[in-house]
C-alpha cells in the first residue's frame, strides 16, 4: 500500500516543517506507521508542566482508516482509558466520524486540545467524568497530583 | 468492551528489516508519481514488453518508454487519440510535459487524500474533488459513498478531466456513461475504460496483463503463469484493488501469513504484520478484528473473571469442556446436575455457592452440611468490613443472590443463641431464601418476553405494504404497456389475462391483500403472497429499511422482468446495491426466482446468480465491475486501458479477456478449478457451474395470482402508501459503526510486540494504583480475585438485612 506510505510520508514532511506547538513527533525506527508522540501539558491547563508521551499508530489502509492514538504516559482525563493501553477514542478518530481528508496534526491538535479541556460527555472514564464534571477540585487535584508521579 | 483486542494478536510482529525482496513483489508500487506520469504510458507500456518490467522500481521505465514506440500492437488511432487527450490536457496545465515531478509539485494536481498525482478528478454534488482512484476505492472497495473530504454522502459523483468545474455545472449531454453499481458518472471514453480497467480482475504480477474472470480464475492464472500464489485472506478482505494484491511463493507466503511483509525503512513498507492466528483452532484471519469476531463466536469467555477485572486482557478458552475446568479450578462451581446441565452455573466466591445451594437445592444438603453453609468464617470478613459502606450501593450485580440466610450470623453464630432465636433465624432464613428466591434467580435468569414473531400472514402483509409505494411507478408503466405488451410476454401457467401477465410479479400479491373478495386468489395466491411478503421482507432487512435503495431494488427486479437488464446484470445490481455476504443475498435471490411464474425467467435468474456464486464464491467482487464493463463498448481497443496503478505495466489490445466481461455470459465456460495447494484454510470456491443447476428447483407448485391492477385499488394504493412511508420512515443508511475496541492497540516502541501469552493469562495489572483514589475497593479488588470479592459481598449481605 503504497499510497499509505506516500501520504504519511508528505505529512510527515509538512509536520516537520512546520511543527505544532508543545508536540514533538519521531517515526520509530524507520517504521512510518507508528510515530512516537509527546506533547507538552497547556500551560493554562491542569496538566501544564507534564510531558505525555503517546504512541501513534496509522492503520494500513490509512487515511481509509483512521489513526489509532495512546497515551504511554499515565494521564487521568475522562477521555483516556485508565488502563495499561492509555486509548483516547473519540470524535475523529473514531471510524464513523473519520475522514480521510483528516490529517495527523488535526488528530494530534485534538489530543493537546483534549489536554486543554477534556470533554466528559464522550468520555471512556466514566467515573472520572462524573468526578469532572461533579466535583472539579477534586479531579484537578488527582490529575495534578499524576502529572507529578508520572508526567515529570 | 473497547479494550485489549490486540491480546487476539499473536506475537509474531518482529520488524523484518532485511526481508528478501521477492521477485514478485514491489510490483507497480512506485509510490512518487505513479499515476500522472502513467499517463504517458498509453504510449509507454505498450512499447515495453513484460520482460523489462518489474521490481519496485518499474516505474522508471516509464521514462525510457518515451522513445518511440516499438512494434506496437495497439490500434494507432486510440494511440493518438490518448495522445491528443494528453496534450490537450497538459495545454490546460492539468498536467506536467514530465509528471514525475508532480509529486514534488505544490498540491495543485496532487491529491489530497492519498498524496498521489491526480489523473482524472472525481466531483461530487459537495464539490470536493479527488483523484478518481481515491474516488474509485472508497465507492468500489470500501462500499462507501460518502465525500472523502467531508463525508457527505452522494449518490452520484462525475469523474472528469478537470478539477475547476463544479458538479452542478456538468450537463447531462456532457456524461457519455455511467455506472449505477458504483454511482459514477464519466465525461468521456477515456476515463471510463480506465475505470473499468481498474475493477478488473487484473494480474498483480507486473509483467501480465492478464485480465481473469474471478478470483478462482486468477488463482489459477497466477498458479501456471508464475508459479506464485494469493493470499487468501487478503484476497477476502483486504480492501484493494486486485492488481495491488500480492504475488507469494508459497514460503513468503507463509511468511506473509506469520509475520507480515512489511518492510520499514523501505520505499514500500506496509506496515503490515501479519494476519493473526486462533491459537486454539490454528486458523489464521485477517486481522484482529476478525479474530475477535471468531473467538467470540467460537471461544468461552469466564464471565466471573470478565466481570472481576474488566480491563485486563481477554482470556479465551477453547470451548466450554476446557472453561469448565478453569471454574473448577478458580472459581465456585455448583457440582449438582441440573446445574451442570444448564451450564454457567458458577460462583465467585464459596459463600455465594452456598447460598445458591441453600436457595435452589436445600434438599441435596444434609442437616449438618445446611447449618454449615450458614456459617460464616469471620477471617476472612473482618478485613473487608471497611468498605461494606463502598459495597453497599453498586453489589447487587454482584451478589448473584447470596443468599440473605446469613445476615445476622456474622454478629451471632448459632452457639451464641438460643434455642429460640436460632428458631427465628432459621425461619427467617427460610423464608428470606423463599421470597427472594424469584427475585434474585428469577430476576437474572429470566429472559425477557421472547419477541412474538408477527404469523406468515401479518408478517407478509405488513412489510408489503411499504413497498407497494415503491412498485407503484413501475406498476403504472405496466399499466401502459397492457396497450402494448411487452416484446416477450412471459407464459403463464394459469389461464390469465395478458393484462395480469404485464403486472409486475411483485406488485400483484399487494392488489390480493386489498380487499377485493372477487379478485382475491385462490389458496396459491395466499401462498404466493406470503412468499412475496418473505421476499420484500428480506430485502427490507438487508437493505435495513433504507427507502432509496429499496426503491432501486424494486426497480432493478421490475427492469429484469421487463427484459430491460440481463439476469447477469441483475444479480450484479444486487450485489452492488446489498452490501450483505453472498448467501445471504443468495437467499433472497432463489426467493425472488421462486416468485417468477415464466420458468425463463426464473432459470435464468437462478443460472446467473449460479454463475455469478462461481466466479466469485466467497470473494468480494468489486462492485459494479461487470456493469462497468458492460457498460463500456467491448468492441472499444483498449489502448487507452493501461493499468494507472501497476505503474509500468500495460494492457494490450492483445488480451482477448481483458475485454471479455469480467462474469462472462451464462455460456461462458466455468473458471478452471482453484489450484488444490492454496493455502486456504477454508473451503475451496466450488466451481461447477451447474451445482445446483437451474433445474434442481422445482417448478413453482403455485398458480399466478389473479387480479390486474384496477383504477380504484390503485388510489387506495397511493393512500395507503403515504400512510405507511410515514409508518416505516426510512433508516440511515450507514450500518451501526462496530463497537469502539477495535483500534486499541498497544506495543512497545520499536521493540517486537510483547511476548506474553497472547490469551492474556496475565492477571490485571495497573489499574490498580489508578482507581485508588476513586474507589479504594475496585483498586483493590482488581488484583486479588475471588476473595476479596467474598469480603465484600458478605457486607451487603449485612447491611441489606439490616
Amino acid at each position: 500500500m503504497a499510497q499509505a506510505a506516500k501520504r504519511i510520508t508528505r505529512e510527515y514532511t509538512e509536520i516537520e516543517a512546520n511543527p505544532p506547538q508543545g508536540i514533538t513527533i519521531q517515526p520509530i525506527d524507520e517504521d512510518m506507521f507508528k510515530w512516537n508522540i509527546e506533547i507538552t501539558g497547556p500551560k493554562e491547563s491542569i496538566y501544564a508542566g507534564g510531558t505525555f508521551k503517546l504512541l501513534l499508530t496509522l492503520p494500513t489502509n490509512y487515511p481509509f482508516k483512521p489513526p489509532v492514538l495512546s497515551f504511554q504516559t499515565k494521564i487521568y482525563h475522562p477521555n483516556v482509558t485508565n488502563d495499561d493501553k492509555g486509548s483516547m477514542c473519540l470524535g475523529i478518530l473514531r471510524s464513523d466520524q473519520w475522514k480521510p481528508s483528516c490529517k495527523i496534526l488535526a488528530v494530534l491538535e485534538m489530543a493537546r486540545g483534549l489536554l486543554m479541556e477534556p470533554n466528559p460527555d464522550d468520555a471512556v472514564e466514566t467515573s472520572i467524568a462524573e468526578q469532572y464534571k461533579n466535583d472539579k477540585a477534586a479531579f484537578e487535584k488527582t490529575a495534578k497530583a499524576w502529572v507529578k508521579q508520572y508526567a515529570k | 468492551m473497547s479494550s485489549s483486542t490486540d491480546t487476539l494478536v499473536p506475537i509474531q510482529n518482529q520488524t523484518l528489516a532485511d526481508t528478501p525482496q521477492g521477485g514478485s513483489r514491489g510490483r507497480g508500487r512506485g509510490t512518487r508519481g505513479g499515476r500522472s506520469r502513467s499517463r504517458n504510458e498509453n504510449r509507454v507500456d505498450s512499447t515495453l514488453d513484460g520482460g523489462s518490467r518489474g521490481g519496485r522500481r518499474g516505474w522508471r521505465n516509464g521514462r525510457i518508454g518515451r522513445q518511440p514506440p516499438r512494434a506496437s500492437d495497439q490500434p494507432v488511432d486510440r494511440q493518438i487519440q490518448a495522445d491528443l487527450i494528453r496534450a490537450s490536457m497538459t495545454a490546460r496545465g492539468e498536467i506536467r510535459p514530465d509528471a514525475d515531478d508532480a509529486a514534488s509539485d505544490p498540491d495543485s494536481s496532487v491529491c489530497f487524500i492519498c498524496a498521489d498525482p491526480v489523473q482524472f478528478s472525481s466531483i461530487a454534488p459537495c464539490n470536493h474533488v479527488t483523484c478518481h482512484i481515491c474516488a474509485l476505492r472508497m465507492r468500489a472497495l470500501y462500499k462507501n459513498k460518502a465525500c472523502a473530504h467531508c463525508r457527505t454522502e452522494s449518490e452520484w459523483v462525475i469523474f472528469s478531466n478537470t478539477d475547476s468545474k463544479r458538479f452542478q455545472e456538468f450537463k447531462d449531454e456532457e456524461i457519455i456513461d455511467r455506472n449505477d453499481a458504483l454511482g459514477v458518472k464519466f465525461e468521456n471514453q477515456t476515463i471510463l475504460d480506465e475505470t473499468t480497467l481498474l475493477l478488473r480482475y487484473n494480474c498483480p504480477d507486473p509483467s501480465c496483463d492478464r485480465a481473469c474472470r474471478g478470483w478462482p480464475d486468477l488463482y489459477y492464472h497466477v498458479r501456471v503463469a508464475h508459479s506464485r500464489v494469493l493470499c487468501d485472506l487478503c484476497s477476502r478482505s483486504k480492501k484493494v484493488f486486485t492488481h495491488e494484491h500480492t504475488l507469494f511463493t508459497a514460503q513468503e507466503l507463509r511468511k506473509h501469513e506469520r509475520v507480515g511483509d512489511d518492510q520499514p525503512g523501505s520505499e514500500n513498507q506496509s506496515g503490515f504484520k501479519g494476519h493473526p492466528e486462533c491459537a486454539f483452532c490454528r486458523q489464521r484471519f485477517y486481522s484482529s478484528d476478525e479474530l475477535y469476531v471468531h473467538c467470540r463466536e467460537k471461544h468461552e469467555r469466564c464471565f466471573l473473571c470478565d466481570r472481576t477485572n474488566p480491563s485486563t486482557q481477554q482470556q479465551y478458552y477453547a470451548d466450554y469442556d476446557s472453561l469448565v475446568v478453569h471454574f473448577s479450578n478458580d472459581h465456585f462451581m455448583c457440582g449438582e446436575q441440573g446445574c451442570l446441565d444448564k451450564k454457567f452455573v458458577v460462583f465467585d466466591s464459596e459463600m455465594d455457592l452456598k447460598a445458591h445451594q441453600l436457595e435452589v437445592h436445600p434438599s441435596l444438603l444434609s442437616k449438618g452440611a445446611l447449618r454449615d453453609a450458614r456459617r460464616i468464617d469471620m477471617r476472612t470478613l473482618e478485613d473487608r468490613s471497611h468498605h461494606s459502606q463502598n459495597r453497599r450501593d453498586g453489589g447487587g450485580g454482584h451478589g448473584r443472590g447470596s443468599g440473605r440466610v446469613e445476615m445476622e450470623e456474622p454478629i451471632r453464630t448459632e452457639q451464641q443463641m438460643s434455642r429460640a432465636e436460632l428458631a427465628y433465624y432459621r425461619t427467617l432464613a427460610v423464608q428470606g431464601a423463599q421470597s427472594t428466591t424469584p427475585r434474585i434467580f428469577g430476576g437474572q435468569l429470566t429472559e425477557p418476553p421472547p419477541v412474538i414473531r408477527p404469523s406468515a400472514q401479518a408478517t407478509a402483509r405488513a412489510p408489503a405494504q411499504p413497498p407497494s409505494s415503491i412498485t407503484r411507478p413501475s406498476a403504472q408503466a405496466d399499466g401502459m404497456s397492457v396497450s402494448t405488451p411487452p416484446p416477450r410476454p412471459p407464459p403463464r401457467p394459469a389461464d390469465t389475462s395478458t393484462a395480469e401477465a404485464a403486472f409486475p410479479p411483485l406488485a400483484a400479491p399487494r392488489a390480493q391483500a386489498e380487499p377485493s373478495p372477487g379478485m382475491g386468489g385462490p389458496i396459491t395466491g395466499d401462498n404466493r403472497r406470503v412468499h412475496h411478503g418473505a421476499v420484500i421482507e428480506r430485502a427490507n432487512t438487508m437493505l435495513r429499511y433504507n427507502q432509496s435503495k429499496f426503491d432501486s431494488f424494486k426497480g432493478h427486479v421490475s427492469s429484469y422482468r421487463q427484459d430491460k437488464i440481463s439476469a447477469g446484470e441483475l444479480v450484479e445490481l444486487f450485489w452492488s446495491l446489498f452490501d450483505v455476504k453472498a448467501p445471504d443475498l443468495g437467499k433472497l435471490i432463489k426467493e425472488l426466482a421462486d416468485l417468477y411464474d415464466d420458468e425463463g425467467k426464473k432459470q435464468g435468474l437462478l443460472k446467473a446468480w449460479n454463475n455469478w456464486k462461481a466466479i466469485n464464491e466467497d470473494y468480494p467482487p468489486f462492485a459494479g465491475a461487470s456493469s462497468g464493463i458492460s457498460s463500456s463498448d467491448p468492441t472499444q481497443p483498449s489502448s487507452s486501458c493501461v493499468l494507472k496503478l501497476k505503474s509500468s505495466t500495460s494492457h494490450s489490445a492483445r488480451s482477448t479477456t481483458a475485454r471479455q466481461g469480467a462474469w462472462g455470459s451464462a455460456a461462458a465456460a466455468p473458471p478452471p478449478p482453484l489450484p488444490s495447494q492454496l493455502q486456504s484454510t477454508s473451503r475451496t470456491p466450488p466451481l461447477s457451474v451447474n451445482r445446483s443447476g437451474p433445474g434442481a428447483h422445482a417448478p413453482t407448485p403455485w398458480v399466478a395470482p389473479s387480479g390486474p391492477p384496477t383504477a380504484s385499488s390503485s388510489t387506495i394504493q397511493s393512500n395507503i402508501s403515504t400512510t405507511r412511508r410515514e409508518d416505516f420512515p426510512s433508516l440511515p443508511t450507514k450500518p451501526p459503526p462496530p463497537p469502539g475496541w477495535g483500534p486499541i492497540k498497544r506495543r512497545e516502541h520499536g521493540a517486537p510486540a510483547p511476548t506474553v501469552d497472547p490469551w492474556g493469562r496475565s492477571a490485571g495489572t495497573g489499574s490498580g494504583v489508578g482507581f485508588a483514589e476513586v474507589s479504594d475497593v475496585e483498586g483493590n479488588g482488581s488484583g486479588g480475585g475471588g476473595r476479596k470479592k467474598k469480603g465484600k459481598q458478605k457486607e451487603v449481605l449485612f447491611r441489606v438485612g439490616l
